[in-house]
């Protein structure tokens, strides 16, 4: 059974606004320039997510020039657990807090996925494809796809054939950007990758490329 | 990006030969003998009573903690003395900390300097009266150091060799015995390395805290994720933290008459920060034009305000802005600019087109004093918003903000009586002029010329210079007034001209009337002028209210218009 699905799928997500929050400024958040592959990562899963089936991001595409904007507001600083209730508008419970965000983004995601071994002997990369593409045609979603925060809504659809790309000068570094997280050891480890943005696309490592590359500079796993 | 940019430009300045040290001012130097007799308390400070800046082994971040520096510390670590009944508690035990330090390090390397500061510590309780004499008074902040009669004259005992040995070895200790330091990757270098847990505070941010407070920081556990803490939320090796950190101290650190060394201040809640990645002048141009006025720029403003803006030799390397704020003990980034200076130039020059009204000032107007000519009187300051929104027009090209015509306006309506009137009167329609030409998203930019445009079609503007035209014939009418219809009118007339203008035109009545008893000629000339102005008008009547943005084109009129007299009576 082919476990690796040879289709790479194009989603397109646009929105007003848009913040990826760079690690080192989640507080007062500024946004990365452009899309992180976790964040595209989550619309793909807004789309169709099964246990079954896991995404790998290869390629954002920027429609849209770079623009920023900028607004404060009040966001708790508590995290919601169990036994734990308050309201959100408890002054001792809140923080205002600023946020540089991207203004009218425009991306193509391109991924494709594969199967994981959670999945049966019912599940199928042709089944999975089909669900996918039906779903993105129709814009079902299991939650409403968001740009890097839940309130910013992202509208979604199936890419065009054509795209333009934005032109920013040619090869221009992004610097360390958020990969996603490592789940598999008893701390949650974050990972990086060196990103690049080519004519308007930003080209995205699969996860054994950044755990190699992780590896082989030395980090200690604990 | 951002924190990169500033790490490349802490190591090209060479702000970070040491890492291990950083730049203080110390106020005073204690020297001692080589059997640690106390000789002479030295006073560094210049006539402008600051004192002389020294490479000093990095002071801890404390907070409560006791953790004393190394060979360099305040009166009350080093001497035990200083600071109120409630901040001297701590003094022994902060004294003794500084001293467990010292005598440690002298046993260590057996150096004769460190050996003499140790022996002077040990007999402090004795010489204590002899030094606190030298110094009508303390408060215990005072910056010490140490000098060894031994050692050449500017040599401080930190500095000696065999103690910035030790002081390195402690140091690289610190970084790997570290329990809570983990191994990561640097989002900034991307190397692989332990992580500064936190990060050194930024001073001199305007709406922070006076004792500094740090850029990247996890205070609340919402702020945090996946079970990491503090740093590792953003994994920065140490040597990059203090690198940015230092390089954001150096640029807004105070320099001469300067508020920011390397940045402009937007009022009272925000300083923008800006540097290259290639030294260029550029940086320098932008302070000059962007900031307070320098006495000592004003020659060269005459010469050619916006030199140094022309195409150069490093046209593609990039250029970084920085818009910071407080929030108390976190420092907000407000805006961030990345662009080829070519663009930066670009934008710069549109920006200062945009803002070209005729008037009586040659000079460019800087976002400093845009930003003080609408600054509501008597208040504290206008919001650090609007500030950062104006440079970002600037820097960024991006649109003038909907709040600077809202404030301009007010002014306008409410001046000031120190206002010096026709100087803020320019200003303020200048940046009028600017944001109706180039208007945030979503509102139709309007074309506004430099000078008087009488066949303009826009009713809201020939009203303004219809009401120009009031006030003069007023003015020559009653030769000279306390109190003219702008001052009572001017606001009312701007907001809802179909109430005001009937009752002003029939007060021109009485003054034409006037006029024309003295002065044939001059009542025949306005008649004509109102007559024009009146034609363009629509014949169905006055409009009853205008909107912001008419407003803003009455006011542009009635500048315009006045602006026409003025040049018309000089070339009388």
């Amino acid at each position: 059974m082919k476990a690796q699905s040879g289709r790479v799928f194009r989603l397109r997500a646009r929105g007003p606004v848009a913040c990826f929050s760079r690690p080192e400024m989640k507080v007062e958040r500024v946004s990365y320039e452009v899309m992180t592959p976790s964040a595209a990562r989550g619309l793909l899963e807004a789309v169709l997510w099964k246990p079954a089936i896991r995404w790998q991001v290869h390629e954002i595409t920027v429609l849209a020039p770079i623009a920023w904007t900028s607004f404060r507001r009040n966001e708790v600083k508590q995290r919601m657990s169990e036994g734990v209730t308050f309201f959100a508008d408890d002054s001792d419970r809140r923080a205002q807090r600023n946020t540089v965000a991207l203004r009218d983004v425009d991306y193509v995601v391109s991924a494709s996925f594969h199967l994981t071994e959670k999945a049966g002997p019912e599940d199928s990369v042709r089944k999975f494809e089909e669900m996918f593409e039906r779903r993105l045609e129709k814009g079902q979603t299991f939650q409403a796809p968001y740009l890097g925060c839940r309130e910013f809504v992202a509208a979604v659809e199936p890419a065009p054939e054509q795209v333009r790309p934005i032109e920013p000068e040619l090869d221009r570094s992004l610097g360390w950007m958020f990969y996603d997280f490592d789940y598999r050891g008893e701390e949650t480890v974050p990972l990086f990758f060196e990103a690049r943005l080519e004519r308007g696309r930003m080209k995205v490592p699969t996860l054994e490329q950044v755990l190699k590359a992780q590896v082989g500079a030395g980090e200690e796993r604990r | 990006m951002m924190l990169n940019a500033l790490y490349a430009y802490a190591q090209r300045e060479g702000l970070l030969e040491d890492p291990d040290v950083e730049l203080l001012a110390v106020d005073a130097l204690i020297v001692v003998g080589s059997d640690g007799r106390f000789l002479s308390l030295t006073p560094t400070t210049d006539e402008r009573g600051r004192g002389l800046k020294r490479a000093v082994p990095r002071i801890p971040k404390r907070t409560v903690a006791i953790q004393p520096g190394f060979f360099v510390d305040n009166a009350r670590y080093v001497l035990g003395w200083g600071g109120d009944a409630a901040k001297a508690k701590k003094n022994p035990e902060r004294a003794e900390a500084f001293q467990a330090v010292v005598h440690a390090v002298a046993k260590e390397t057996n150096d004769p300097g460190a050996q003499a500061v140790a022996a002077f510590l040990s007999k402090l309780e004795k010489q204590l009266p002899k030094v606190v004499e030298q110094r009508e008074e303390w408060t215990g902040e005072e910056r010490l150091a140490f000098r060894w009669s031994g050692d050449e004259e500017g040599t401080l005992v930190h500095e000696r060799p065999a103690l910035r040995e030790a002081w390195a070895r402690r140091r690289g200790a610190e970084g790997v015995g570290d329990r809570a330091a983990r191994r990561m990757r640097c989002l900034v270098t991307g190397e692989i390395g332990p992580v500064a847990r936190l990060h050194p505070s930024i001073k001199n941010v305007p709406g922070a805290q006076s004792s500094g407070a740090a850029l990247v920081s996890f205070n609340e556990e919402a702020f945090c994720s996946q079970g990491l803490t503090q740093g590792e939320n953003a994994p920065v090796s140490r040597a990059a933290a203090e690198g940015y950190a230092t390089a954001l101290n150096h640029m807004l650190s105070r320099d001469g008459d300067r508020r920011y060394r390397q940045g402009v201040s937007l009022g009272e809640g925000a300083v923008v920060v800006f540097w290259t990645r290639e030294p260029d002048p550029v940086v320098d141009t932008l302070l000059n034009v962007l900031d307070f006025p320098q006495p000592a720029q004003a020659v060269h403003f005459a010469e050619s305000p916006l030199r140094g803006l022309e195409p150069g030799k490093f046209d593609a390397t990039r250029f970084y802005a920085m818009t910071l704020g407080g929030n108390a003990a976190r420092v907000v980034v407000r805006d961030w600019f990345e662009l080829a200076i070519r663009d930066l130039k670009h934008n710069v020059l549109g920006y200062f087109d945009e803002l070209k009204l005729e008037g009586r000032r040659e000079r460019p107007l800087s976002v400093w004093d845009a930003v003080r000519a609408v600054e509501p009187p008597g208040a504290r300051g206008i919001p650090p918003d609007l500030g950062t929104k104006l440079i970002g027009a600037a820097l960024g090209g991006r649109p003038f903000p909907r709040e600077l015509l809202a404030a301009a306006l007010r002014r306008l309506r409410v001046p000031d009586k120190d206002d010096g009137a026709s100087f803020l009167l320019h200003t303020r329609c200048a940046l009028i002029k600017a944001t109706l030409r180039r208007p945030p998203h979503g509102i139709k930019p309007m074309e506004v010329s430099v000078s008087l445009n009488p066949d303009s079609p826009e009713v809201p503007y020939q009203l303004g210079r219809l009401f120009a035209v009031l006030e003069r014939l007023q003015w020559i009418a009653l030769e000279g007034v306390n109190t003219s219809i702008k001052d009572r009118y001017f606001g009312a007339a701007m907001a809802n001209p179909g109430v005001v203008f009937p009752r002003l035109l029939q007060l021109s009545n009485h003054h034409l009337a006037k006029l024309l008893g003295r002065s044939k000629g001059s009542a025949r000339w306005v008649e004509k002028l109102i007559a024009e102005v009146m034609g363009r008008l629509p014949p169905r009547g006055w409009s009853t209210t205008l909107k912001l943005e008419e407003q803003g084109q009455f006011a542009i009129g009635y500048y315009h218009q006045r602006q026409d007299f003025f040049t018309r009576r000089d070339e009388d």
